[in-house]
């Protein structure tokens, strides 16, 4: 029994604004740890999310099968909206759409003796490989979900997600050395053949293997060029977030933090020319892909940087309601039982039109970092640090020796300032974006193509 | 009642169970800008059941057991087809009795907001944003040989305070015993002492110093490590524990223990995942690393006891106390030559986690110390050292503890300040 409409009828007189989400989510995962199976989880899930808004904004949040319950947690849901806050939000409605991305191969075709038999492969390709420790997990979750307000909204979506997790850990001689990666997409299972996953995999813990053994870069000044997991977290973590809006107002200031980014700052310069960075949430298949936001505002694409300078923000209802503007599809909540916050999707820095194998020619002196292990940014999103994985010097415009875990310490500004081309690849990453309290993590992709940058201090 | 037939038949599909019921209601309140955003309050119930037959494991997670009849389908089906994991040895099945179902608490959280709002603007700061928690929920445990029940009320404050670009935060989690004394007032002036310490700005290089971690940051970063401690890292091979218990793994100042029935805290758990009745255990005493955290099947696999930590599969830790000692901040300030002091710290990852090797990045007071006063506020610097470096060089401890609990950063504990030496400080360029 769906009650969205009777609680949409209950709240039309009492709210200013109100609007009803259901999810239903069914998911499943399965993990091998060291070459045996270590388990699998099933989750079975739904509920309401109802919000509404008077003087302030109140949610609820429940999953009761009768509406005499539920109308007593309204009653109690209208109360709270009465008490003083604050309540400006997007009120925009009118929109009745439906959509639905569960790819080629549905997750309930696809037996667990399969998937299992996927994570057992992976786990001996890295064993084979020489990874003594090692960890795998898939997971899928199906989700079916409405979004109803009384401003005459109605989208209906439907989707399934498909996450792949490795970590893996080599030991020789008294030397450590681990590597963790992450893929994912909204479709179904032909997700697993849309990438060779045991050249990724097996190559991954071959470099590792090599990297044991590889001395460390003398600190200095480099030319350094990053390949496309590391120019992917980037645009997550200094471009992405500094540009969501509900940061930038102080709505996390007590959790995920703010912005170095001022709301009144208009249109800051943050890096060189060659600096373009999006958000889109309409490419599909990514692990973000969304036509409709939890929120019922349609998707698209939207440059944070734009030629050096801040462009567009990532805005939810609320975020939306305070900067003036309209929302823009970034309100996503990771489950029924959560808020919609401004979110990223799928972030990454636009591609140039140079070869990767360009972009390291004009290089005399440098490094090559094509990923990463260590990372971390302050709550600003100013301050970084990316630890290499495989990393090597370039010396004379040519690729030479590895180097062990160079280190980069430094800023946004300074990151993107020193950016001086971009290659013409483009490769995504997945990842789970942590925000909010309680905290959600929602999938999302990160990517980029190899970029250049002069002159940068590595440790 | 649906439970009690789900129980019934969940028996006749399976060898062993455990069955963890979570019920009741939750309630926040989250501020920013000195005015409230959102009033939210859960009131769902959760199940998570694990099943076991033989070796073949599952565990699911349910909202509700409406046609519960399917989900038990799905479940067999799933348990019928599953590989076994050679590394369950079972469900705990000594007897324990429990059963302490309490009155909820109330409180006027908004009211409490708006106190802590007002006490961070008459400490001086010009913004506050944060939140409160209050949980009432009542937990039941059910196994073939366990039916355990007990409610709990916990309440947590989160305020970060902000004077121009410095801020300052208090994170405190209240459990059954200590609600009361809550101050969401003080909270916020506290916060907004932090963030006015000083406003002069400073800078060092980057390089070895002696470091006040406050409660907060010492919490950070046990919060990350401590999984360490779990015999599931213990027999994956990865811990910078692994191999070590009975050697010194910290300095002989540092004792560390798992608190589960401090009920003035919001970790009170007096049953782990399995029924086991939990206690305080021991896991780093004098320096001396005592062992690991185990629930009945790691124990048994590794030879040992359970240690009322199940998560069946993953022991966990429930709420990590770090014993303080006799000193106090002022003093620790008052006799340092040169160093930091760091009141919070987040986003701890990892290089090297065999040898615990990470960084954090400090936050909500950094401060450079010298000749024994507070000379400036420092931003872009790191903690980027090692947990067993970190633990080994701690020198002194302070009489005072704090029960912390933030985010997802500090899991509900409770700390003291510790005076930490040579700890490597990096920095951007």
């Amino acid at each position: 029994m769906d009650y969205t409409g009777d609680i949409l009828e209950y709240l039309s007189g009492r709210a200013v604004f109100a609007d009803v989400r259901h999810m239903d989510s069914t998911g499943k995962s399965y993990s091998y740890r060291n070459g045996q199976f270590d388990g699998q989880n099933t989750s079975m899930s739904s509920g309401y999310a109802v919000r509404c808004v008077n003087n302030s904004i109140a949610m609820a949040f429940f999953n009761d099968q009768d509406f005499s319950s539920i109308r007593g947690k309204l009653e109690r849901l209208v109360e709270k909206s009465m008490k003083a806050g604050k309540n400006k939000i997007d009120m925009s409605g009118g929109i009745k759409k439906s959509w639905k991305e569960l790819g080629k191969i549905k997750v309930m075709d696809v037996p667990d003796s399969q998937k299992i038999e996927f994570i057992k492969d992976m786990d001996s390709i890295m064993g084979e490989n020489g990874a003594s420790i090692r960890f795998t997990n898939l997971s899928e979750d199906t989700v079916m979900e409405s979004y109803a307000n009384t401003s005459g909204t109605l989208i209906e979506g439907e989707y399934s997600r498909i996450y792949f997790v490795y970590m893996a850990g080599i030991r020789d001689s008294g030397s450590f050395e681990e590597s963790s990666e992450e893929y994912g997409s909204t479709s179904g299972y032909e997700y697993l053949d849309s990438l060779d996953f045991p050249y990724l995999v097996g190559n991954d813990i071959k470099k590792l293997r090599k990297s044991l053994h590889a001395g460390r870069a003398s600190p200095g000044r480099y030319d350094l060029v990053v390949g496309p997991s590391i120019s992917g977290i980037v645009a997550h973590e200094s471009g992405g977030h500094p540009m969501e809006y509900d940061r930038i107002i102080g709505r996390e200031a007590a959790q995920a933090g703010g912005s170095f980014i001022g709301a009144g700052d208009g249109k800051t310069r943050i890096g060189s020319e060659y600096v373009n960075l999006i958000d889109d949430p309409s490419i599909r298949g990514s692990f973000g892909y969304y036509e409709y936001d939890d929120e019922g505002i349609k998707s698209g694409k939207r440059y944070l940087y734009r030629n050096g300078y801040t462009d567009s923000y990532i805005l939810n209802r609320e975020s939306a309601a305070i900067s003036g503007m309209p929302a823009n599809g970034g309100g996503r909540s990771s489950d029924w039982d959560m808020e919609p916050l401004a979110r990223m999707s799928t972030t990454y820095i636009e591609p140039g039109n140079i070869s990767p194998e360009e972009l390291i020619e004009d290089v005399r002196h440098g490094i090559y970092m094509k990923n990463f292990t260590e990372w971390n940014i302050d709550d600003t999103r100013f301050y970084e640090k990316y630890v290499g994985k495989e990393a090597y010097l370039i010396e004379n415009g040519k690729i030479t020796s590895m180097v062990r875990r160079p280190v980069l310490e430094t800023n946004t500004v300074n990151f993107y300032s020193s950016l001086d081309g971009a290659g013409d690849d483009l490769v995504f990453h997945a990842g789970i974006c942590g925000k909010g309290d309680p905290e959600q993590g929602v999938p999302v992709w990160m990517g980029g193509p190899h970029l250049r940058l002069r002159n940068m201090y590595m440790k | 009642m649906e439970i009690d037939k789900f129980v019934k038949n969940l028996g006749k599909i399976c060898d062993e169970f455990a069955i963890n019921v979570t019920d009741g209601t939750t309630e926040e309140v989250r501020f920013s800008e000195n005015t409230i955003d959102l009033d939210s309050e859960w009131s769902n119930p959760s199940y998570t059941v694990f099943a076991a037959r033989g070796k073949k494991i599952v565990e699911t997670s349910l909202d509700s057991l409406e046609s519960w009849e399917g989900k038990l389908r799905a479940l067999s089906n799933m348990l019928e087809n599953a590989p076994e994991n050679p590394d369950f040895y079972g469900i705990n099945p000594v007897k324990f009795s429990y059963h302490n179902i309490q009155e909820y608490r109330n409180a006027d959280i908004h009211g409490m907001a708006g106190d802590m709002i007002h006490g961070a603007r008459d400490g001086g700061a010009d913004r506050a944003a944060g939140l409160i928690y209050l949980h009432n929920l009542r937990n039941r445990v059910i196994t073939p040989w366990n039916d355990q029940e007990y409610s709990e009320s916990s309440l947590e404050l989160v305020v970060r305070a902000f004077k121009g670009s410095n801020s300052g935060q208090e994170a405190l989690h209240y459990g059954m015993d200590s609600m009361e004394s809550a101050n969401p007032y003080g909270a916020g002036m506290s916060a907004a002492r932090t963030a006015t310490l000083t406003d002069k700005k400073a800078s060092i290089d980057e390089g070895k110093y002696d470091v006040i971690f406050s409660p907060y940051t010492m919490g950070t970063v046990l919060s990350y490590n401590m999984e360490f401690l779990s015999y599931y890292s213990i027999n994956a091979g990865l811990s910078p524990f692994l191999d070590r218990a009975g050697q010194v793994v910290a300095s002989k100042n540092v004792t560390i223990f798992d608190d589960p029935l401090d009920k003035r805290g919001a970790g009170f758990t007096p049953v782990d995942q399995e029924g086991t009745a939990t206690s305080r255990v021991n896991l780093i005493e004098n320096g001396i690393l005592k062992g690991y955290l185990h629930s009945y099947s790691t124990g048994r696999q590794s030879g040992n006891q359970s240690t009322g930590n199940a998560g069946i599969i993953q022991p966990m830790p429930w709420q990590i106390h770090m014993a303080g000692g006799s000193g106090n901040p002022d003093d620790m300030i008052a006799g340092m030559k040169k160093g930091l002091l760091i009141n919070n710290s987040w986003y701890a990852r990892f290089q090297d986690e065999s040898n615990g090797t990470f960084s954090t990045v400090p936050r909500d007071g950094i401060f450079l110390i010298e000749n024994g006063e507070v000379s400036g506020s420092l931003e872009g610097i790191r903690i980027s050292d090692s947990i067993l470096n970190i633990l080994m060089h701690v020198r002194e401890l302070s009489r005072e503890e704090k029960y912390v609990k933030w985010w997802d950063e500090i899991h509900a504990s409770i700390m003291p300040y510790a005076l930490v030496e040579n700890v490597n400080i990096s920095k951007g360029f």
